[in-house]
């Protein structure tokens, strides 16, 4: 039934560019734009590489998001626990999905993000003061690419800024590989009751935040308040503050696009989405599985198997973006789907444009003379968890 | 200076000197800010296109109007007899047509709104004294001519000195506008509007992701009661199209569906 013989093993080691996706995935792509892979279990699953493949999957109602769904693909066995469990509706499909979603629509309507910017701006600009204030030099990702989404994300929630270390800890836990099945558990345990918690006191002493919101409705279980607090608050502040320190590295190796941007501020929202398509974060794809036999590209995916969508490759797509694969800030760059694509696709992302923008152009203007103060080969990489970044991003200015 | 006659035989009377750019080649900023002001009234995208070609110029320029029109201490309906009287007499139709619309929802009645482009002297729409003090000196400041001490007392009578400086000021930028408009020969809007496709909108599958506001801005927006789409305009104009193709190829939901005479270029 196949076309193509070969198989892939999931997920695939890097090269030497850190920017650039596993060889084996661009390889793969270069074959075809759907081909037979083995999940670390020793499950066989589909990776679909190709840009329209990959939008047909997210955006057919006959792939389930569901990780209960047989066929599930799992890159982790913490993986397993954290999306069977008890899932957020990220892991579900319509109408439950829907209607969950619909709860929080609201708070990320564009116009409502756009309001945001100037209490945005003034928390970028404190986070500089803070991070330059009686030093020369500072870890980038610890001192200022996690504190500002997860500052924004705790005012709309409603959460106390004060718990951070907390709720970041336990994100970096539930977002890793390597974390096992009794670790993830326990992670997601602590940070429910945490929520359930606060929404209890929220239900008490109403404040002008999304949890007090959900909290007050009747037709929300406490289980699905906890549930959508514990989304927000994960989604919200770790892929924007890994695609933060990302972004600055990747413009700190490019003094000519970084030079672009400084001058023409203007730039800032196509130079975002050409950020989120070069460096597509969620690098390991996204999981599915067919609950009805389905034609994608030339293979048939039949039911009760698993697909990966592998957004990075998608993001390479030479007839959408142009052969050269590196980074250009005035390339238009809207169509990519780093974000996800069907009824999935990132409830954030107004809110994450808006934070990158912002971060990124008060960072040149304040910082111009921002550099690293290791050698560039000597970073590391968070390559095992589900938004790829730095550990720590060593710099001065 | 064969060439030089080419061109002017070419360019009649109704061919822009500067023509308007189209809203995909604006700054953002541009754009966001005239789907902002939506509600200052429909027909903006030529006067917009034109500041378009000076952005900076443009920011200033509408920041401005931003002022008199939603800042004023004038009022809606004195700023409106204001605009369409200088309009009127420095023979601008774009601007006169254009705010008919704003006029109306200032309170002005259809007969008034035709007065305003009629003789003062031989016409006979019976004006209160202080909107007939308002026109005459409209009149001059159009054209730049001082204002007589007897109509400055009936103006000052009736106005503080904060309205006195607005009504001079915004006289000026209007006779600004109407000036900077006729010489480039920029043609009003309804003029120039060409539906193009037809939008339909399946709300059901919507999911606010807010691709389409971010791509036509013009065209859709996100209905702030239950956080989904709806449409500012079903037959967009063919200056859009292009957007509103690229709205509905990149909608994650698939809500969008055009009924779009030419083919969607999908690459
Ligand atoms: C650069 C930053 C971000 C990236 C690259 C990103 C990427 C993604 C992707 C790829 C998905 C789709 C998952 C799937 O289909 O399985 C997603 C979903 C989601 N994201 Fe983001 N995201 C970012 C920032 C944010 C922020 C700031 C929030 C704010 C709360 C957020 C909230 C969500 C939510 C709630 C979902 C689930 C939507 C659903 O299932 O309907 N994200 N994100």
């Amino acid at each position: 039934m196949t076309v193509t013989t070969s198989t892939i093993n999931l997920p695939s080691p890097y090269g030497s560019c850190p920017f650039t996706p596993p060889p084996a995935y661009t390889a793969a792509a270069r074959e075809a734009a759907v081909i037979r892979a083995v999940l670390p279990d020793g499950t066989a699953c589909w990776l679909v590489t190709g840009y329209d493949e990959v939008r047909a999957v997210l955006a057919d109602a006959r792939f389930s998001a569901d990780a209960r769904t047989p066929g599930f693909p799992f890159l982790s066995a913490g993986q397993r626990e954290l999306a069977t469990a008890k899932p957020s509706f990220i892991r579900m499909d319509d109408p439950e999905h829907a209607r969950l979603r619909r709860m929080v629509t609201k708070d990320f309507l564009v116009k409502r993000i756009e309001e945001l910017r100037p209490g945005i701006q003034d928390i970028v600009d404190r986070a500089v003061d803070r991070m330059t204030e009686g030093r020369s030099s500072a870890d980038l990702v610890a001192d200022f690419a996690l504190p500002i989404p997860s500052l924004v994300i705790c005012l709309m929630l409603g959460v106390p800024y004060e718990d951070h270390e907390l709720f970041q800890s336990l994100s970096r836990t539930l977002l890793d590989n390597r974390t096992t099945r009794p670790e993830a558990e326990r992670a997601h345990a602590q940070l429910m009751g945490y929520l359930a918690e606060l929404a209890e006191r929220k239900r008490q002493h109403p404040g002008d935040d999304i949890l007090s919101r959900l909290a007050a409705r009747e037709d929300l279980t406490d289980q699905e308040t906890a549930s959508l607090g514990f989304l927000l608050l994960v989604t919200g502040h770790e892929s924007t503050a890994n695609m933060t320190a990302v972004s600055v590295l990747a413009l700190l190796r490019r003094p000519d696009q970084a030079e672009l941007l400084r001058r023409d501020s203007e730039l800032a929202r196509g130079a975002v989405d050409e950020l989120l398509r070069h460096l597509t974060i969620i690098h390991l794809g996204l999981g599915r599985a067919a609950t009805e036999a389905v034609r994608v590209g030339e293979v048939t995916v039949e039911v009760g198997e698993g697909v990966i969508c592998m957004l990075s490759t998608a993001n390479r797509d030479e007839q959408l973006f142009g052969a050269e694969p590196d980074l250009d800030l005035t390339r238009d760059a809207r169509r990519h789907v780093a974000f996800g694509y069907g009824v999935h696709q990132c409830l954030g992302q107004t809110l994450a444009r808006v934070e990158l923008q912002i971060v990124l152009t008060t960072l040149l203007r304040r910082l111009p003379a921002l550099r690293l103060v290791v050698p560039a080969d000597q970073l590391t990489y968070n390559r095992d968890n589900i938004v790829y970044g730095l550990r720590e991003l060593p710099v001065t200015w | 200076m064969k060439a030089q006659g080419t061109v002017t035989t070419t360019r009649t009377p109704h061919t822009p000197r500067i023509p308007p750019l189209p809203p995909a080649q604006w700054p953002p900023v541009l754009r966001s800010l005239l789907a902002d002001s939506r509600q200052d009234g429909p027909g903006r995208e030529n006067l917009f296109g034109t500041l378009a070609h000076h952005p900076v110029l443009a920011h200033a320029w509408l920041s401005l109007a931003r002022v008199l029109t939603h800042e004023g201490t004038l009022g809606h309906r004195r700023r409106e007899l204001i605009v369409l009287r200088v309009a009127h007499r420095l023979d601008a139709p774009y601007v006169h047509g254009r705010h008919r619309t704003p006029a109306a929802d200032a309170g002005l009645t259809a007969m008034e709104i035709d007065a305003t482009a009629a003789d003062l002297a031989t016409a006979t729409h019976p004006w209160q004294p202080e909107d007939r003090a308002l026109l005459e000196a409209a009149d001059l400041l159009a054209v730049n001519s001082s204002v007589p001490e007897k109509l400055w007392d009936r103006l000052a009578h009736a106005l503080t000195p904060e309205q006195l400086v607005e009504l001079l000021v915004l006289a000026g930028q209007t006779a600004t506008m109407c000036t900077t408009l006729n010489t480039l020969r920029t043609p009003s809007d309804s003029a120039a509007r060409q539906p193009s496709l037809t939008v339909l909108l399946d709300r059901d599958r919507c999911c606010s992701a807010g691709q389409c506001v971010g791509a036509a801005p013009e065209v859709f927006e996100q209905d702030e009661s239950d956080g989904r789409v709806a449409l500012l305009d079903p037959h967009p104009d063919a200056r859009y199209a292009d957007e509103v193709r690229f709205a509905a190829d990149l909608c994650p939901g698939g809500a969008i569906t055009l009924l779009d005479p030419e083919e969607t270029p999908h690459p």
